[in-house]
């Protein structure tokens, strides 16, 4: 009786373990290939909402500071925890000593770390571009923005960002508009593809001087360091 | 179970560690805050979180226009206009003495 039962469980337990392994062989590289091309689910359902309509934006990039400086420092600026701090405790002493007194030129450059934030980013274009930085500011002033934002799904992205833009005196409907429009959400794309594929980053902020590429800089001092450096060179 | 039964078991279950992918599920979930999912579009996403706040590394889904390259792809337009803007970007850039390296 125990030699039967015993013989049973051995036979099921070998034809779990052939199905398991046959159905491995066969899955693993069909999710394999699969990858490249495939758009997530939720970014799909985003994308099915976007518009074709013309609408005019903001396509500058904001460069802080005089012509003539040496030095051009990149900002990347992403709607990140980390972004906020460095907005609020490194930025104004950086503005201060080096852009303000002539001595380097600063772009502040939006960087989409998240589907999120490619709509967001897409409805602050809708500003005047001297309105931009000051949005941007807006924005990571609080973490209780873009942290209630990356919560909630993708399609419910207009609702907090709404929060932002009614300070600006844009209507709720050009608003969710511009957040959802082709042309700009592919700008914004643009703005990250062209940092990814030249700085390979992936991390906002990053400090960007010549071809240094500083990952969440958090203090003046570690700036500074590769500032003077680039600005003793003359770059 | 004598020692062929054991070795089953470890077979199968090893056959159903290797067939879980974390990577799906967190990528599939709407609403993640952006920490780690990656294999989609430019496979540059990151993992973790830097600091308080919403994550400072870039969601690996967020690269997922760049592979749209089939034509009946839901960020196809998306692509076509990043693909016109990136030409602007870089000639922005280039006023403001910024030289790009090669892309990579």
């Amino acid at each position: 009786m125990m030699e039967t039962r015993n013989r049973l469980a051995s036979k099921s337990l070998r034809w779990l373990a052939g199905a398991t392994l046959a159905w491995w062989s066969l899955a693993a590289p069909a999710q394999q290939a699969a990858a490249p091309s495939q758009v997530p689910t939720d970014v799909a359902e985003l994308a099915a909402t976007f518009n074709d309509e013309v609408i005019p934006f903001n396509d500058q990039l904001i460069v802080l500071g005089k012509p003539d400086a040496k030095v051009t420092a990149v900002l990347l600026f992403g709607l990140s925890g980390d972004t906020g701090y460095f907005m609020e405790r490194v930025f104004p002493s950086l503005k201060e000593k080096y852009v303000d007194s002539g001595r380097i030129r600063l772009i502040i450059y939006d960087f989409p770390l998240t589907w999120h934030d490619m709509q967001a980013l897409a409805g602050f274009r809708c500003l005047p571009a001297d309105k931009h930085l000051e949005v941007l500011q807006a924005a990571v002033r609080h973490n209780t923005f873009a942290q209630g934002m990356k919560r909630a799904s993708y399609l419910n992205t207009p609702d907090h960002v709404w929060g932002i833009l009614k300070n600006f005196g844009i209507p709720r409907d050009k608003a969710e508009q511009c957040m959802r429009n082709n042309a700009i959400v592919g700008h914004v794309e643009a703005l990250r593809r062209t940092a990814t594929q030249s700085w390979w980053v992936t991390w906002a902020p990053s400090f960007i001087v010549g071809n240094r590429v500083l990952h969440n800089p958090s203090s003046l001092g570690q700036i500074e360091a590769v500032l003077n450096s680039a600005l003793k060179e003359g770059k | 179970m004598n020692i062929k039964n054991r070795f089953m078991v470890a077979v199968l279950l090893a056959g159903l560690v290797a067939t879980f992918h974390v990577d799906d599920c967190l990528a599939q979930s709407s609403g993640s805050s952006g920490d780690g999912s990656s294999g989609h579009g430019d496979g540059t996403g990151g993992g973790g979180s830097g600091g308080d706040g919403a994550s400072s590394a870039s969601d690996g889904s967020v690269g997922a226009a760049e592979g749209s390259g089939d034509s009946r792809g839901p960020l196809e337009r998306v692509n076509r206009h990043a693909i016109k803007s990136m030409v602007l970007v870089r000639q922005l850039l280039a006023q403001s003495n910024v030289s790009l390296p090669a892309a990579k």
